[in-house]
């Protein structure tokens, strides 16, 4: 318990450290904040009023506090170029980013650990040869263009699955179908990649793990070698649960990236339009629920990653006792 | 082995030969109306002009778009000729001509075809390639740098200085490296070599980790121990005998960060915070291929595919140092 409090902690640090170095980094930013250059039509009583509107005229450390105490709160400001309050612009993209990564989480763990389990039982197989050869190679690969040759192939030549966005523009509200045949394409673009990593972690772990001595003597005792396998499998889960937690970091960087491609309507995308728009304070915003997603979805892969681990079960009960 | 000295020679290539090799002009454009997209292999014919320039000779063929139309007469004291869409006339006295007052053909070759604009691809990629790997090399070495520097500080100094760099290297790993350059990338807009020193500053937390981890086993050792009563100063004990121990760490992870490293300059160059349109660089070519894909294949795959290639032997190299420097230990 203590533990989880420490990292939880930890995590609240590193937030509001991104934060302060997001507002230090704008802080230097070359150029006008208001956006409007030298606009002479822009009497100095107005300027100084559009200052105070937005805090312009407060010194940073006030500016800081203040924003973190409103974030607090929920308020994040309005956004520049949308005029609507930064936290409903970010609410609006949120889920199609949170669907996209997990089922993009899912599909690497789940193409991982079953190929890896398959490598590791036949080698020299085609399970093999996908996790030692085209997994990595995938992973090589930059992801936008993945994405590319993916709307080539399947969109343009073979033109059986659509090339962007979440729904197809003849439908209004939520048609569950629709939505999965659009969400394929960009959710095994960043999946299959990240899935490389874990085939190939699993696949030399749960080797060694059928060779160690208590599989050995379970087989001996004629213990059936699909339960062996399953048991194995589960005792080699763990540090896959470790192993996608660290790599989250690089799932969400893809996400963005493979946003702009796909034209996903989600933060990725919202940030690199917010860039070139200059829009500071969803800039901002978008930079703060990054840095706290990736913290909180570390967090949740350690307590998961405990949680499957028997070891860390017994040694916690022994200290509540 | 063969990996590593293939990756090498394949750097030195682009990175010194680059624009040497590079057939034509990467930002000029020869004829962006004649020239506009031609597939890979593409030989156009030209009229050699006397002024030094070719006046290529390509017409949309009307009945099938993927095949160019190079047909041309003499009608009098002008050449009629196909360009793009229409016919056009030059006069026979601005050309250079053979003896029997034809004018002389000369053909212009596309290896790897051409962009949008006209311009030849396999030269843009050749630059291209030059500004994407000496960004990458860059960028290692500037984040070898802050990271061996940084780890040993804080390995050595340790209390508090050790907390700040600790957290501090905890906050980079925490944030997406693609998002933090993306936003300073496109807010202070940094050229080139900027780029690559921004893209280093980011990556040295992974490089401290290993270094700090490897001084603090020596700090605790004979070694260091004996130094320190033999009164060599905390700076120079760093840099003659703590630094020669972590340089093979440093060596190794440098190497794995190479491929990432030139990954990402391609990311930003593809969501235009990178390298910026007129120079050429794989990322930035990559992201004019997405806006005529479905035209022309070639703009977008080329370049990526030599990402790929390249990106796979920088990992197959750091991977065969290290299992290398793990042998000899």
């Amino acid at each position: 318990m203590m533990s989880i409090l420490k990292r939880l902690g930890s995590g609240v640090i590193t937030v509001i450290l991104v934060v302060l170095l997001a507002f230090l980094l704008l802080e230097a930013i070359p150029g006008d904040p208001l956006g409007m250059g030298d606009d002479p039509t822009l009497s100095l009583e107005d300027r100084a009023h559009l200052e105070e509107i937005y805090g312009l005229d407060q010194p940073l450390m006030q500016r800081f506090t203040g924003f973190v105490s409103h974030a607090l709160r929920g308020d994040l400001g309005i956004s520049l170029r949308y005029h609507r309050p930064v936290s409903r612009v970010l609410l609006e993209a949120l889920w199609p980013t949170m669907l996209l990564g997990l089922s993009a989480i899912f599909v690497a763990f789940l193409v991982g650990v079953s190929m890896g389990t398959a490598a590791a039982l036949r080698p020299g197989s085609v399970a093999a040869f996908f996790v030692h050869r085209v997994l990595p190679a995938l992973d090589a690969l930059p992801p936008f263009w993945l994405g590319l040759v993916a709307i080539w192939v399947f969109s343009w030549k073979l033109g059986v699955l659509p090339a962007s966005h979440m729904h197809s523009a003849n439908f209004v509200g939520l048609h569950p179908l629709d939505l999965l045949l659009h969400l394929l394409l960009p959710c095994l673009v960043v999946g299959l990649p990240g899935a490389a990593p874990i085939a190939r972690h699993h696949a030399t772990s749960l080797l060694g793990t059928l060779h160690s001595a208590p599989i050995r003597m379970a087989r001996g005792l004629g213990v059936d070698e699909t339960r062996l396998t399953l048991r194995a499998t589960r005792a080699a889960l763990h540090p896959i649960i470790t192993l996608l937690g660290l790599a989250l970091p690089i799932t969400v960087g893809g996400v963005v990236v493979v946003e702009v491609v796909f034209s996903w309507p989600g933060i990725g995308r919202l940030q690199q339009e917010a860039l070139l728009a200059r829009d500071l304070p969803l800039v901002l915003g978008g930079l703060l629920l990054i840095a706290t997603a990736v913290v909180l979805g570390t967090l949740i892969a350690d307590l998961l990653s405990a949680a499957v681990d028997p070891r860390w079960r017994t040694s916690s009960g022994m200290s509540r006792r | 082995m063969r990996n590593a000295i293939i990756l090498g020679l394949l750097l030195l290539l682009f990175a010194t030969l680059g624009p040497l090799l590079a057939p034509s002009s990467t930002t000029a454009t020869l004829d962006p109306v004649a020239l506009r997209l031609l597939p890979p292999g593409s030989i156009v014919p030209a009229f050699t002009m006397k002024n030094g320039k070719a006046l290529p000779i390509a017409g949309w063929d009307s009945v099938d778009p993927g095949k160019t139309n190079h047909e041309w007469h003499i009608e009098g004291k002008e050449v009629v000729y196909r360009r793009g869409p229409r016919s056009r006339r030059a006069s026979l006295a601005s050309l250079e001509c053979d003896a029997s007052g034809q004018p002389k053909i000369h053909h212009l070759h596309f290896l790897a075809g051409t962009d949008r604009y006209g311009r030849d691809l396999l030269s843009r990629l050749l630059v291209g390639g030059r500004s994407s790997l000496s960004v990458g090399l860059l960028a290692v070495l500037s984040a070898s740098l802050l990271g061996a520097g940084l780890g040993i500080v804080s390995g050595l100094l340790g209390r508090w200085v050790d907390l700040l760099l600790s957290r501090l290297s905890d906050t980079f790993l925490a944030v997406p490296r693609i998002v933090l350059l993306m936003v300073v990338a496109a807010l202070f807009e940094p050229g080139t070599w900027g780029l690559a020193l921004l893209v280093g500053a980011t990556g040295w937390p992974a490089i401290a980790r290993l270094v700090r981890a490897e001084t603090h086993s020596l700090a605790g050792g004979p070694m260091v121990l004996a130094a320190r009563a033999a009164g060599v100063p905390t700076w120079r004990l760093a840099i003659r005998h703590i630094l020669p121990h972590a340089s093979t760490i440093v060596l190794v992870a440098a190497g794995l960060r190479l491929g990432p490293f030139v990954l990402l300059e391609a990311s930003l160059s593809f969501l235009g915070f990178g390298i910026t349109p007129p120079q050429p660089s794989w990322g930035n070519i990559l992201a004019e291929g997405r806006d005529v894909l479905f035209e022309a294949w070639w703009v977008a795959t080329l370049p990526g595919l030599l990402l790929g290639v390249t990106v796979m032997l920088a990992n197959a190299a750091a991977d065969r140092m290290r299992k290398a420097v793990a042998l000899k230990k």
